[in-house]
């Protein structure tokens, strides 16, 4: 009997060894034995996808594709190596002897020479008819404009992959839609590896990137690049940069900013470049701001357009002293003046009228301290302190726009706020999305949030009108047109103090302000030929205002 | 009856078997044949898809700005000068006494 037991014992284990070996085979091994089969029995090839092209909103391409090739070589189909080499080097742009020694490594069947050569050359290459030399379709960015709008475009450049990857821009911000999802094509192999003509094939159709369509307006963008270009060389800046919005829609219409770069040869830039300055970079918006902190105090009924204030001297604020920039003053000054004259002593009164709850409502509500959450890929938060670090100093200098930092668009958005009658947009580039059969898929800007009522944007917008039309820059306005704006100029910090004769000048406006059709800001950092906004960054935003009157066809009122 | 009618299929079979011989070798040139058109007509779409493509390229290139403004360029075209707005108080007329 015990050895029955035995007998038995030793077949239900050895069954349950069966079990377990098998469970490993077609359980835990399955799916890498699945793959090993499938790579002895099929051919797999990579069917890209085409990258998506970008659309200026009259449909025309900002970027594009360009058919191009992988040139490749296969070592072992070559007789003469040097005279191969010799051949094709000029035409890839190559040096002989690195060729030579790429082909002479052991054990290499293929190896791919120059990625994305364009089909002129390739013609070229295929006309020597090489033995060894082949090519292989690949796509390659073509950027009709040149390099137009190439810190709102970004740039294709390789993943760790060698794939296409977008960076910056919304070639970064969009780059799934954009990238499409690549196809796949598996065909049933013989022995020698030939594909077996009536074999299993599975073919996966690529699905193309889609198309985007900005708001970007070509005409626009050229007036800005061409003017701010000329501004920075007559005013002798160091950098610049320009927005245009429509403050209704928050539609960026252009964006520029110098220096910048040739997105088709980005690597020929240094990499401080790539990144858009007006959504990346902060800077110290000075008098600019001022509207703002008056808005504020006006939708909180502390001041009125005619309250008055005192502008007798040098206001002190703890153990320091804020003077006006031109160290003048005017007496009693009413608030539409504190704008025109753009006194600081003013705007301590208006600080102080609404004290440490209303100044941070004003810089929180025009969205100060958050992303603006405009579709680009490099846009930054611009922190501000904490509500519980501001001190009395840092409150009033930043109701005259220093020791705050902000991004320019972050300031466009705020001011087109008082444009539009009140509402904080999200700015956007991308205005809509189409796909391959047509489909399209509109963008819509969202209203955050109300900043202001529309009774005080109104308001606003007739002192900021005043502002140009007796302010320091009157001289540059184009006459007959109703333009609310205001000049800033921000001294710069540096190593901890203010540098008087380092600025950042500014502009910003709308017009024509009963209906705002654009708003524009300028800035151009550290100006030599004067330090002052209203005789550098002024200008420059009349004579962009005065283009797009013309290119809008809006007639003088 | 049953025998009659198994040992007459029988006789056919090898007919039947030639049969359907010709016929698999007449399918399998028509497939191959077939295959042979599939590959022109896949040849001409790619070639066709190229040539649009080049065509797409120059039609930006040539409909870009920059082009535009070259050519207006060369044929003589200038920048508009800046619209100058006289008020009604710069007119002559109201100068005079």
């Amino acid at each position: 009997m015990v050895r029955i037991w035995i007998v038995f014992s030793f077949f239900v284990v050895l069954y349950g060894l069966m079990v377990a070996r098998l469970f490993h085979w077609q359980v835990i091994r399955s799916s890498s034995l699945r793959l090993e089969a499938a790579s002895q029995y099929y051919l797999t090839f990579n069917l890209p996808a085409q990258r998506g092209a970008i659309l200026a909103s009259d449909g025309k391409p900002l970027v594009l594709n360009q058919s191009a090739y992988l040139v490749y070589a296969e070592p072992r189909k070559i007789a003469n190596m040097p005279s191969f080499a010799a051949s094709i080097s000029s035409l890839l742009g190559m040096d002989g002897k690195d060729i030579v020694s790429i082909l002479s490594q052991p054990d290499r069947v293929w190896v791919p020479l120059a990625h994305k050569v364009e089909s002129a050359r390739v013609t070229q290459l295929k006309d020597l008819k090489l033995n060894g030399l082949g090519f292989e379709k690949e796509s390659k960015r073509m950027y009709p404009e040149s390099s137009m709008a190439a810190h709102i475009v970004g740039f294709v450049g390789s993943d760790e992959n060698g794939k296409d990857r977008g960076y910056f821009g919304v070639e970064g911000y969009y780059g799934r839609e954009l990238g499409g999802k690549d196809g796949m094509l598996q065909l049933e192999k013989d022995v020698r590896g030939a594909p077996i003509l009536v074999g299993d094939t599975r073919r996966i159709e690529p699905e193309d990137g889609r198309n985007l369509v900005l708001w970007l307006d070509r005409s626009i963008q050229r007036i800005i690049e061409h003017r701010l270009l000329a501004g920075i060389a007559k005013y002798g800046a160091k950098e610049g940069s320009i927005v245009v919005m429509d403050p209704k829609t928050g539609g960026i219409l252009g964006m520029a900013a110098f220096p910048s770069y040739d997105p088709a040869n980005f690597g020929e830039f240094p990499k401080e470049v790539y990144k858009n300055p007006i959504v990346a970079s902060t800077f110290e918006p000075g008098s600019t701001f001022k509207v703002l902190v008056m808005a504020m105090g006006l939708d909180r009924n502390v001041v009125k357009s005619t309250t008055m204030a005192e502008e007798t001297g040098a206001v002190r604020v703890g153990e320091y002293f804020i003077r006006t920039w031109d160290e003048k003053y005017r007496g009693i000054i009413s608030m539409t003046d504190v704008l025109v004259h753009s006194s600081n002593v003013g705007m301590v009164f208006v600080q102080n009228k609404l004290g440490k709850e209303g100044m941070l409502q004003a810089i929180h509500k025009f969205g100060f301290g958050e992303p603006t959450g405009i579709d680009l890929q490099e846009e930054v938060p611009a922190s501000i302190r904490d509500d519980s670090d501001w001190k009395d100093i840092d409150l009033a200098t930043a109701s005259f726009g220093q020791g705050i930092a902000v991004t320019p668009i972050q300031m466009i958005r705020a001011v087109g706020a008082i444009a539009n009658g009140g509402q904080l947009v999200e700015p956007r580039i991308v205005k809509e999305i189409r796909d391959g059969s047509g489909r399209v898929v509109p963008i819509v800007s969202k209203k955050t949030r109300s900043a202001i009522s529309p009774a005080t944007a109104r308001i606003m917008t007739e002192m900021m009108i005043a502002a140009v039309d007796r302010g320091e820059a009157q001289w540059a306005k184009p006459k007959g047109y109703r333009i609310a704006g205001k000049t800033g100029t921000a001294q710069i910090p540096v190593a901890g103090h203010y540098d008087n004769k380092k600025t950042i000048a500014s502009f910003i406006g709308f017009a024509p302000a009963d209906d705002p059709k654009f708003i524009i800001l300028v800035t151009l950092r550290e100006p030599t030929s004067s330090p002052w906004g209203s005789e550098t960054a002024a200008p420059l935003f009349f004579g962009i205002a005065r283009d797009l009157f013309a290119y809008y066809g809006i007639a003088p009122q | 009856m049953m025998i009659r009618f198994i040992r007459s299929g029988i006789r056919i079979l090898p007919f039947l078997v030639v049969i359907l011989l010709v016929v698999e070798i007449l399918v399998t040139n028509e497939l191959a044949g077939f295959g042979k058109k599939v590959s022109q007509i896949d040849r001409s779409i790619d070639t066709l898809q190229e040539e649009n493509q080049l065509l797409q390229e120059k039609v930006a290139s040539l409909s870009s700005l920059l082009t535009i403004e070259d050519k207006s360029k060369a044929l003589g075209f200038i920048s508009s000068p800046p619209v100058i707005t006289i008020g009604a108080q710069d007119v002559a007329f109201h100068l005079q006494p």
